[in-house]
């Protein structure tokens, strides 16, 4: 594996700033992912307001320091629009399925009762809001707003399609699946617009459920068409071959995936199901980890791909996912923190801690915007 | 290279077989023009080569294909993709990464191509295609051009034998088709890829061909060297036309050539005046539209700069220009649907007691005075038959005129009521949303890009269409990249460059000038101020008749 | 179906064929994780807005519209320590001595603290309530989940027990998830006469005791088809005995701290079904029971201390009582056998009586920390903006 031409990327020059400490190149997917996984597994453990805008600070530094130029890069801003459309549909919905309010709670409004019938007597609708109400609300569902935001933020930093190449050869279908619907997804809100705007050329009504099929219609004609060309585009350039892999193998590893799938699922169940059977929780996860390392070894013998450039695993690498996992690890351990701090106490209200052990792990998650090298200088046209 | 043994397709949707007992072998090193009008099965003998089809399409093929003495029968087009590469007609769509180096690598990856081999093959391909520079930018940032030579990259990566273009340059300005062409013919002779081209401007490609597969609708495939197909076939580039109309043996199919066989017929015509290209009863027509500084940005970015225009019943505009020169901002602006930051549009109709501005109108009202056909046709179609969407576009132009069948029917007859919109073929779709477009009765119609995908016969039909559109008075703007298309249809030719108007004048004038807009005849026949081969055979008439 | 689950796991039953896919009590636990992933695609069902507004929590309805996101902030910050600084005012349900509790009046509230070492506390409230009330007055108080709100029983406390630590602590249950169905707060009913639990079809919210009636809450892993976890006391050792309220003392001053609620604002349907022909009792000269002071007084476990020493009529409820023996096989028939359970099977089941007491005092803590918080998360965004300007920069000058 001699290297014949100068590696171009290498040779780019080292933004000013950085001082050529550090070279520009992308980090690879999978650490980023893991990364931001790490830190999603963290937050779902507090409830703790203060710990949650931390992470969701140090989020966006991370992003803006790492992310590159790509189209799929600038898709932060949407996750934290998504963010705060989960904190408001909690936040709402508190409000409108009201938990009732006692005297000690801090009363805020009252919304116009809705009489439920008797059958549904498990729902009121309306009635009195307290704050307390709303902040519980809204702390959880920031807690789910910081989670959506770590995985926005593994998809802003990692190429998602460099991140499904490390997709075992056994799954290569759900692969082309998933890529066709990478490149189409766009390619459909670009036509959603021409289609909306040629509507006027007809006259045609802009809104309403008319408009909708005249809309829907040719958009998705066309998104069916584009992505069946983009398939057998592929099918074309090799996608997916088989090479010296017999069909009845390639039944018996897709049978070795989804069994060992569906152990894992199950594992995952009886872990988290304080009253499954015993059973069902360790032996199942590692069952269904066996059989999908056996599915996967199976099919990795048939591996016909090459990777050009393959995405290094160097220090960088081992540095990001470290602070990921070491920081879920901190805030589970418990170590050196009351837990009660996670979470503290809405009623009665009070402020909210915040506890150092935590605050720690979630900054030392944000130096991975210092471990990792930084991106490639735009090129411009 | 290529074997058609007894090759018959049929697909389950229609009662005959598209191709029929074809034989063929097809050589190493050759570049085979496939030539036909459009829904005779040049796709599927294209898809036939890699086993898309019957593999990807579904159909059954009957006989044996055999590429580099594979079957098709047994190896799906993956385990082709070694042997052959294909390239579509939009190559965005057949994208798969992100950046040029990766989109090159990729169908490499797929064959496990060891990576010291694929770094060199990427960097020897880059070269190759003049893509140097490009490597690391993202691919939806390229042009037309460039985009289709990556496409076609990164298929040769492959080091494929077999090489199939389906109309690789439909959708690309004069300028980038050259580029890809050129590119094309050089993968021929430098590295004897075998080339099988699909393309309906012949006049941009016949001079390359080393043999042309003709297909003549019935299921057939004839083969030959090109001066013998294009002696009879139906289909045929103005060159070869001219030549018809010249006699001239063997037929000249490029342009050095042609200007050396031409040189009497050239001394011949030297003292006739080209008989005008189209009559123009309506030689100063009512002013219909008039724009000032008509400005469009997107994002702070002009795609149009204060555009004056001025347009009047009767005359047939070209507008023509680079892709993303601002053609189709600039009519959208017009018709007052798209976006205008500044400038004013003034439209004057016949309901109207004075001029008024599409932008100011409801939908329904600036649609009856400037209609628009958009680049994609089939924006504007989303019911089921033919029939509901004539009724649906008399429904939303009341009283304007005459109904929307009488239209269709007049512009493509024979449409049945009962055919699916999108099972119509291009030409058919164009005339059916231009008659869903006329039910308003517009007085300006703007066309965006109406040739795209046309074939000859159907561009014959689209230069009738105009025509009558023009003689009954109307305005009509076409977006082309045409040049031969414009020379038989425009009065005037209006050509744009990075938002501004850089010519407009008669078509004899401005496109005669430029080496990159002349049509083949004018190229042939200059200094003679010809543009057409009607013009010439007219000519040649007249003479005929006048000793 | 989030809305269901908001209450106990019981209402569950009551909403018949509907909820009958959620039935399955042993996988109550299991709903858990189901319960996440269903709201984190809420936001996909209901699209998204392009509010810019802060991800502060917003206070007022005025605040949801998305404009001007810092003086939303300070105005929810502004209202946030006015809430915490406000104090008390009495409202209408009201915490009452166990004396005060008789067969037909008052609801009598138990909680069973005997998983940490606990009594079972006994403590006495007016009707018209609702489950959650009784839980949160006289020094009781309650804790919900950050998932379901506070209409889910998370942890109970009692000022008299542990200085009012709530229970399950923190360290058991973090209250951020519904708790598993093998260990949370259960809620039974037993109507007056009757010596049998009910397992509790609606939320503390929703639920109006009557009159005479006892609410228990025990913590465990109970189904609701009532096969496991059932109560090991029974309604009768709970309940009170007398027909009339045994105590003089005068109701004690309300403890609680905060304002009433507003006089428009209803907090439910009106109270159940109160038992046929039910007058409220005549005010009888009050007995004078038990010598309990406003702190804590553990009454000794001893059946006959519990049961009061009434007079022979009392036991003579109101309510009927013929089904109670029959739909609980081996349950001991009331009075005459409460002791054999109370003192043999249940040994350290202890009775106690959980007299109105002060609130426990709770720590609003300090603001400082959120400060503190909100300094870093600025510092941090500050070097994500200087870093971004960095960028561009480097990105125009290459």
């Amino acid at each position: 594996m001699s290297r014949t031409l100068p590696d171009a990327r290498v040779q780019a020059p080292a933004p000013s700033g950085t001082g050529g400490r550090r070279l520009p190149r992308t980090l690879h997917p999978v650490a980023w992912w893991i990364w931001a996984l790490a830190l999603a597994t963290a937050v779902s453990r507090t409830n703790n307001p203060l710990l949650l805008f931390l992470v969701l600070a140090v989020l966006g530094y991370v992003v803006t320091a790492r992310r590159t130029e790509a189209p799929w890069a600038r898709g932060f801003t949407y996750y934290l629009y998504l963010a705060l459309t989960v904190v408001t549909i909690r936040v709402v919905f508190r409000a409108v399925f009201a938990t009732g309010i006692t005297p000690r709670d801090h009363f805020l409004f009252s919304l116009p009762r809705i009489p439920t019938p008797d059958w549904y007597a498990g729902i009121k609708l309306g009635g009195p809001v307290s704050l307390e109400a709303l902040l519980s609300a809204a702390t959880d569902g920031l807690r789910l707003a910081c989670m959506l935001c770590c995985i926005g933020a593994a998809n802003t930093l990692a190429n998602p399609k460099r991140a499904l190449r490390i997709l075992p050869g056994a799954l290569y279908e759900l692969g082309a699946a998933v890529t066709v619907s990478l490149s189409v997804a766009p390619q459909l809100v670009q036509s959603v617009q021409r289609v909306h705007r040629a509507r006027r050329l007809r006259a045609g009504r802009t809104k309403g459920l008319r408009a909708l099929r005249g809309i829907v219609v040719p958009v998705l004609e066309d998104a069916l068409e584009r992505s069946l060309r983009l398939a057998s585009a592929m099918d074309s350039r090799g996608y997916g071959r088989a090479g010296t892999a017999s069909r009845r193998s390639r039944r018996l590893t897709g049978a070795l995936m989804l069994l060992g799938m569906c152990g894992l699922c199950a594992g995952a169940y009886g872990l988290l199901d304080a009253t499954a059977p015993k059973l069902l929780g360790l032996p199942a996860m590692g069952a269904g980890a066996l059989l999908c390392f056996a599915g996967l070894r199976l099919g990795g013998r048939r591996v016909t791909r090459t990777t050009y450039r393959p995405d290094p695993w160097r220090f960088p690498e081992w540095a990001v996912a470290g602070c990921g996992v070491l920081s879920a690890l901190l805030l589970f351990s418990k170590a050196g923190f009351n837990a009660a701090e996670l979470n503290p106490s809405i009623y009665p209200l009070s402020w909210p801690t915040l506890p150092l052990v935590p605050t720690l792990a979630v900054l030392l998650a944000g130096a991975a915007g210092f471990l990792s090298p930084p991106p490639h200088p735009r090129e411009t046209p | 290279m290529i074997t058609f043994d007894e090759v018959t397709v049929q697909y389950d949707d229609t009662a005959e077989p598209t191709l029929r007992d074809v034989q063929l072998h097809i050589d190493e090193g050759e570049l085979c023009l496939v030539v036909g009008h459009t829904g005779v099965g040049k796709s599927t003998l294209l898809g036939a080569v890699n086993g898309l089809v019957p593999h990807f399409t579904g159909g059954t093929l009957f006989g044996r294909v055999l590429v580099d003495g594979r079957d098709t029968a047994g190896h799906p087009p993956r385990e082709l993709a070694d042997v052959v590469g294909v390239v579509g007609q939009d190559p965005v769509d057949g994208f798969v990464t992100d950046t040029v180096e990766e989109e090159l690598a990729y169908a490499m990856e797929q064959l496990a191509v060891p990576p010291a081999t694929m770094r060199k093959r990427v960097e020897e391909t880059l070269d190759l295609l003049g893509l140097a520079d490009l490597r690391h930018r993202a691919l939806h940032e390229l042009s037309g051009g460039q985009q289709q030579r990556v496409a076609i990259g990164s298929v040769l990566t492959a080091h494929p034998r077999v090489l199939v273009l389906d109309e690789p340059t439909s959708a690309l300005d004069p300028t980038a088709a050259e580029e890809v062409l050129a590119a094309v013919t050089r993968l021929v002779h430098d590295l004897g890829v075998t080339v099988l081209l699909a393309e309906h401007r012949l006049e941009r490609v016949v001079q390359y061909a080393d043999r042309v597969l003709h297909l003549p609708g019935d299921g057939r495939v004839v083969s030959g060297s090109p001066a013998d197909i294009f002696r009879t076939s139906s289909i045929a580039p103005p060159i070869v036309e001219l030549g018809r109309a010249a006699g001239w043996t063997p037929l000249a199919l490029s342009v050095r050539d042609a200007r050396r066989a031409a040189a009497p017929l050239r001394k011949r015509l030297a003292h006739t005046t080209p008989p005008p290209v189209r009559n123009t009863p309506w030689a100063d027509g009512p002013e219909l539209l008039n724009a000032r500084s008509v400005t469009v940005t997107y994002q702070g970015t002009p795609a149009v700069r204060e555009v004056d225009l001025t347009l009047r019943g009767g005359e047939i505009t070209a507008l023509m220009g680079r892709n993303g020169s601002g053609k189709s901002s600039l009519l959208w602006a017009l018709q007052g649907s798209g976006p205008r930051r500044a400038g004013s549009v003034k439209v004057s109709a016949l309901h109207l007691d004075k001029p008024r501005d599409p932008k100011d109108l409801k939908a329904a009202e600036a649609r009856r005075l400037v209609g628009l056909v958009p680049q994609t046709p089939t924006d504007l179609l989303y019911l089921e038959t033919v029939k509901q969407e004539l009724a649906q576009a008399d429904l939303e132009s009341v009283d304007a005129g005459p109904g929307a069948r009488t239209l269709l029917d007049r512009l493509a007859p024979g449409i049945p009521d009962d055919s699916h919109p999108r099972d119509l073929s291009e030409g058919q779709k164009l005339a059916l949303v231009l008659a869903i477009q006329l039910s308003a009765a517009p007085m300006v119609l703007l066309l965006d890009e109406p040739t795209r995908g046309l074939d000859y016969r159907a561009k014959a039909e689209l230069v009738r269409i105009v025509d009558d559109l023009a003689a009954e008075g109307r305005a009509v703007v076409i977006s082309t990249h045409d040049v031969e298309f414009v020379a038989r249809a425009a009065d005037r030719v209006v050509v744009m460059a990075q938002g501004d108007v850089v010519a407009d004048g008669p078509t004899a004038e401005v496109i005669v000038a430029s080496p990159v807009f002349a049509p083949q005849t004018a190229k042939i026949l200059a200094p003679l101020e010809f543009l057409t081969v009607d013009q010439v055979t007219a000519a040649l008439a007249g003479e005929d008749a006048a000793p | 179906m989030r809305t269901t689950r908001r209450m106990t796991r019981a209402p569950a039953r009551l909403t018949g064929t509907a909820a009958g896919t959620r039935h399955p009590a042993p996988t109550g636990g299991g709903v858990r994780p189901v319960g996440t992933a269903n709201d984190a695609v809420t936001p996909e069902r209901f699209g998204t807005t392009d509010s810019p507004a802060a991800p502060e929590p917003v206070a007022t309805p005025n605040n949801l519209r998305p404009t001007r996101p810092a003086a939303r902030t300070s105005a929810a910050l502004v209202l946030t320590l006015a809430a915490l600084a406000s104090t008390a005012a009495p409202a209408h349900a009201l915490p009452q001595p166990m004396s005060q509790c008789t067969t037909s009046s008052g609801a009598v509230l138990a909680v069973d603290f005997s998983r940490w070492g606990g009594p079972i506390y006994r403590s006495c409230g007016t009707t018209p309530t609702t489950g959650y009330e009784l839980l949160n007055q006289g020094g009781w108080a309650t804790t919900g989940t950050g998932h379901d709100g506070p209409a889910f029983i998370c942890r109970i406390g009692y000022s008299g027990f542990r200085a009012g630590r709530q229970f399950p602590p923190p360290e058991q249950d973090d209250c951020v998830l519904t708790p598993p169905a093998s260990a949370y707060w259960s809620y039974w009913h037993a109507n007056p006469g009757q010596n049998t639990w009910e397992y509790s079809q609606l939320g503390a919210m929703l639920y109006k005791p009557r009159p005479g009636s006892v609410d228990l809450w025990i913590f465990g892993g109970t189904n609701i088809e009532g096969t496991k976890g059932r109560p090991t006391v029974t309604p009768d050792q709970l309940r009170a005995k007398n027909t009339r309220p045994t105590s003089n003392r005068p109701v004690p001053k309300d403890t609680r701290t905060a304002k009433p609620l507003p006089p428009n604002v209803n907090t439910g349907p009106a109270p159940v079904n109160p038992p046929p022909g039910y007058t409220p009792p005549p005010a009888a000269p009050p007995v004078r029971r038990e010598a309990g002071g406003p702190g804590t007084v553990p009454v000794n476990p001893n059946p006959p201390a519990v049961t009061p020493s009434s007079p022979p009529g009392a036991t003579d409820t109101p309510a009927p009582t013929p089904t109670a023996a029959p739909t609980a096989p081996g349950a001991p028939t009331p009075a005459s056998t409460a002791a054999v359970v109370a003192a043999g099977s249940r040994p350290k089941a202890e009775i106690a009586d959980a007299p109105p007491a002060a609130d426990a005092p709770y720590d609003v803590g300090s603001y400082l920390p959120a400060a503190g918080a909100g300094a870093l998360v600025l510092l941090i965004a500050g070097g994500a903006v200087f870093t971004a300007r960095r960028r561009r920069r480097t990105t125009e000058s290459g």
